[in-house]
C-alpha cells in the first residue's frame, strides 16, 4: 500500500516526453474543438503512475511461435485503447519464458524484482506456470495465465490471484467424446497423444463423456515421447485401422506436423472413417506447415476457429494480419489479445487502483465481453474462463487455404474444478 | 494351417517393417554422426555446431523447394553450400583452437550452435515448416504384407550408398589412407610430408557437407524448426561414441544399433524409447570405453 502511495505522490514527476505528448494531445484536442468536431475526445495522456505489465512469455526455444502470437494479441489490444486505462499509462515489460522451469523462474523474478511489476501475464508451457504459482501467489501478484492449460490450476493450485484467460486441458475435448459417440455414432476409438500433462489431461477428458456415451476405448494407446525427435513412423504404423472406427488425438506444434505428415504418406488415416482430436492437432500453425498433407475432414474440438464468423473475430483477423504484415491470426493470438483486454476492463473498473490487491482481483473476475472467440467470462469457482468449445471440421477453403470449419458448438464450457 | 500361415506372414511384415523403418532412422543419423566422427578423430574437435550444418541444409532445403519446387536441386546447393560454410569456419576460426583443450572448443562450438539458431530465427522466423517428400516418393509401399514409406525406403538406400562409398574410400583411397593415418598418430603423418592443414580444411568441409546433405534428406520426414539441430546432434553423439570416435564402420554399425534401438523401443515400450537409447550407450561404454570399433587405447 506503502508503495502505492508513493507512486500517487510522484504524479507530477511527468518525464518531458509525457509532457511534450500531454501538450500536443491537448492541442490536437483544441484543434478538433476548434473546428467544431462533435466526435467524442478521446481520452488524454494518463496523469496516474504507470501501470507495468510483466509478460513473461518464450521467445525463443520451441514454443516461441506461440509466445510472440500471445505477444501479438496483446499488444494489438492495447494499442487499441491507445496503452492506457483507468488513467494509467500501461507498459509491457517482457521476459523470456524459454523452455525450462528454471528459465521462466528466472524471468518472472525478473520482471517482479528488478522491474517491479504491478502485474504478471503469460507462461505458455504448464510446468512453467505450475512451477511459479507458489511464488505468484505469496506474493499476492494478480497474475493472468495466457495459455498453460494443466487442470491442477483450476482446481487444487488455484490461487485467488491466479485467474486463466485461455483454456483448462480439460475444457476443449471434453464435449468432444459426446459428439463422437452420440452425434457421429462413432463407437470405437483409439487414443493417440504426445506423453506429457496437456496430452494426459486432454484424452482423460475425452474419455470421461466418450466412455459415458457408450463408446470403447480400444487399446493399446499410441504414446508418443514428448517432444518426438525421432521417427514417428512406428507410433503411426500402431494405429489398429482395421479394429476402429477412428482416432481421438492430441499433439500440437512441431509434433503433429511430423505425425500428420507420415500418417499422410503411409495413408493410415484414408483407411479411418474418424479423424479426432483437440484443436491443437490441426490449428492453423500445423495446418500451415503440412498444407496437402492434413487431415481432411477431421473433426477437432476448441475454443475458437479461424473461420468463426462473429463481428468481433472478422474485426479480430483482418486487423491482426493488417497489422503484423499479413500474419494470420491464431488462437494463441485471441488468448493474448483476450488477456489484454481483461487487464484494461479491470484497470478501468478500479480506476487505476491497484494497491488493494483484493479488490483488484474483484474487478479482474467480473470482467465479461464478447471476445473473438465468444462470450468471454470468469468461473468464479475456479477461476478459469468460461467460454463455448466449437466442434470443427478441417477443411481446403477456397480462399482462406486448409482451415477449420465451425460445424457445432457447446456454449459454456466451464472446468468442473475438480 | 492358413491361419497360422498368415500369421507367420504378418509376424514376418511387421519384423521386416521394424527393420526397415529402424534402419532408415539410423541411415539419417550416420549421416550426421559420419562427419563429426571423423573431424573429432582426425583433429580432436568436438564440434557441437555439426548440428547447425545439419540444420542450415535443412533450411537450404526449404528455401529451394519453395522457390523451385525442386527437391533434387537442394539435395545439390545444400552439401555445396555447407562445404563453403564449413571450409570458412574451419579456416577462419577452428584453426586456432586446434592447440586448445577440450573446454575451449566446447565452449566455441557451443556459442556457434547459439549464433546460428538466432541467424536462422531472424531470417526465417520461430515458426515451423515443413516441405513435402519429393514426388514419386510421396506414398506408401506394400511389400511382403508390410507398408513401408516410400520416402523412407529412399532414406535408406541414400544411407547405403554414401556408408558404402565412405567405407571404400576410408579403406581404399588414397585421402581415406591420409585420413586414417592422421586418426593414428597426427605429428607422424605430418612428419611424412603430409599437408595436415589442407587436409582438415578439406574434412571439415566435407563433413559440413554431409551433414547439410542429412539435413536435406531430413527436411520432408521431419519439422523444420531453429533448433532442430539440438535433438539430432546428441542422437548423433551418442552414435559417434558407440561407435568408435574416428572410426567410419564405427559410425554405420552405431547407427544401425542406435536406429534399431530407438524404433524397436518406440513399439515395444514406447516410453523407454530414449531411456532405450542411453542404456545401449551406458552398456557399451561399461563394455568397450572406446566403442565397438574404436582403437583400444
Amino acid at each position: 500500500m506503502s508503495d502505492e502511495l508513493a507512486r500517487y505522490l510522484n504524479w507530477t514527476e511527468i518525464d518531458r516526453r509525457d509532457f511534450l505528448k500531454l501538450g500536443l494531445t491537448t492541442a490536437g484536442m483544441a484543434v478538433v474543438a476548434a473546428c467544431g468536431g462533435s466526435t467524442p475526445t478521446g481520452p488524454g495522456a494518463p496523469t496516474g503512475p504507470e501501470f507495468k505489465l510483466g509478460v513473461v512469455l518464450p521467445y525463443s526455444g520451441v514454443y516461441a511461435e506461440l509466445g510472440n502470437s500471445i505477444t501479438n494479441g496483446m499488444r494489438m489490444y492495447f494499442d487499441s485503447v491507445g496503452n492506457q486505462a483507468g488513467n494509467r499509462k500501461i507498459t509491457m515489460v517482457t521476459a523470456d519464458e524459454q523452455v525450462a522451469l528454471a528459465d521462466a523462474v528466472a524471468a518472472t523474478k525478473k520482471v517482479v524484482e528488478q522491474d517491479g511489476v504491478d502485474m504478471v501475464a503469460g507462461y505458455v508451457s504448464s510446468p512453467n506456470a505450475a512451477g511459479n504459482r507458489d511464488y505468484l501467489h505469496g506474493l499476492k501478484m494478480p497474475t493472468l495465465i495466457a495459455n498453460a492449460g494443466v487442470n491442477s490450476l483450476s482446481r487444487a493450485a488455484k490461487s485467488p490471484y491466479i485467474y486463466r484467460t485461455s483454456f483448462s486441458n480439460w475444457q476443449p475435448p471434453h464435449p468432444m467424446g459426446t459428439y463422437v459417440a452420440e452425434k457421429l455414432g462413432k463407437k470405437r476409438i483409439q487414443l493417440v497423444y504426445a506423453r506429457y500433462g496437456a496430452g494426459l489431461e486432454s484424452v482423460a477428458s475425452f474419455k470421461e463423456t466418450f466412455t459415458a456415451a457408450g463408446g470403447t476405448i480400444v487399446g493399446p494407446d499410441v504414446a508418443t515421447p514428448f517432444p518426438n525427435n525421432g521417427d514417428q513412423t512406428p507410433f503411426v504404423q500402431a494405429i489398429q485401422t482395421d479394429k476402429i472406427d477412428g482416432i481421438f488425438a492430441f499433439m500440437s506444434g512441431t509434433d503433429a506436423v511430423t505425425f500428420l505428415k507420415k500418417a499422410a504418406e503411409l495413408g493410415t488415416l484414408k483407411k479411418l472413417s474418424l479423424v479426432a482430436g483437440a484443436g491443437f492437432f490441426v490449428e492453423q500453425d500445423v495446418l500451415a506447415a503440412i498444407t496437402d498433407a492434413a487431415p481432411d475432414g477431421a473433426i477437432t474440438g476448441l475454443h475458437w476457429a479461424l473461420t468463426l464468423t462473429n463481428k468481433e473475430n472478422q474485426d479480430f483477423i483482418s486487423k491482426y494480419s493488417k497489422k503484423f504484415n499479413g500474419r494470420q491470426a491464431d488462437v494463441f493470438a485471441v488468448q493474448g489479445f483476450d488477456t489484454a483486454r481483461v487487464i484494461v476492463e479491470a484497470l478501468n473498473a478500479t480506476r487505476g487502483i491497484t494497491g488493494n490487491k483484493d479488490t483488484f482481483m474483484a474487478a479482474i473476475a467480473a470482467v465479461s465481453f464478447k471476445s473473438p472467440r465468444g462470450e468471454f467470462k470468469f468461473d468464479p469457482a475456479t477461476n478459469n474462463v468460461v467460454q463455448t468449445i466449437y466442434i470443427r471440421k478441417t477443411v481446403k477453403d477456397p480462399k482462406l487455404g486448409w482451415t477449420n470449419q465451425v460445424i457445432d458448438q457447446y456454449p459454456g464450457v466451464a472446468d468442473p474444478g475438480k | 494351417m492358413r491361419t497360422q500361415a498368415s500369421n507367420l506372414h504378418v509376424a514376418i511384415g511387421n519384423t521386416l517393417q521394424l527393420i526397415v523403418n529402424g534402419l532408415a532412422f539410423g541411415g539419417l543419423v550416420f549421416l550426421l554422426a559420419a562427419g563429426l566422427s571423423i573431424i573429432f578423430g582426425l583433429m580432436d574437435v568436438l564440434n557441437l555446431a555439426h548440428g547447425s550444418f545439419y540444420m542450415i541444409g535443412a533450411y537450404t532445403a526449404y528455401t529451394v523447394v519453395t522457390a523451385t519446387h525442386n527437391f533434387w536441386l537442394a539435395l545439390l546447393v545444400a552439401p555445396a553450400l555447407l562445404a563453403v560454410i564449413g571450409a570458412l569456419l574451419e579456416l577462419v576460426f577452428f584453426r586456432r583452437l586446434y592447440r586448445h583443450g577440450h573446454l575451449t572448443q566446447v565452449l566455441m562450438t557451443f556459442g556457434f550452435t547459439l549464433v546460428f539458431v538466432d541467424l536462422i530465427r531472424s531470417r526465417f522466423g520461430p515458426t515451423t515448416r515443413s516441405i513435402p517428400p519429393p514426388p514419386g516418393l510421396d506414398g506408401a509401399v506394400h511389400l511382403l504384407g508390410a507398408t513401408f514409406s516410400s520416402y523412407s525406403l529412399f532414406v535408406l538406400g541414400v544411407a547405403v550408398v554414401v556408408g558404402g562409398a565412405l567405407v571404400i574410400a576410408w579403406r581404399v583411397s588414397r585421402l581415406g589412407m591420409v585420413l586414417r593415418a592422421g586418426v593414428a598418430d597426427k605429428e607422424m603423418t605430418g612428419l611424412l610430408g603430409i599437408d595436415l592443414p589442407r587436409v582438415f580444411t578439406l574434412t571439415f568441409a566435407f563433413g559440413a557437407a554431409l551433414a547439410g546433405l542429412a539435413g536435406v534428406i531430413a527436411a520432408p520426414e521431419f519439422a523444420i524448426y531453429p533448433g532442430m539441430d539440438a535433438n539430432v546432434l546428441i542422437l548423433a553423439l551418442v552414435v559417434v561414441v558407440i561407435g568408435g570416435l574416428g572410426s567410419i564402420e564405427g559410425a554405420l554399425l552405431g547407427a544401425a544399433v542406435i536406429g534399431l534401438g530407438y524404433v524397436v523401443g518406440s513399439t515395444i515400450f514406447p516410453q523407454f524409447a530414449i531411456g532405450l537409447i542411453f542404456a545401449v550407450m551406458a552398456a557399451v561404454l561399461v563394455i568397450r570405453p572406446s566403442g565397438l570399433l574404436g582403437r583400444r587405447s
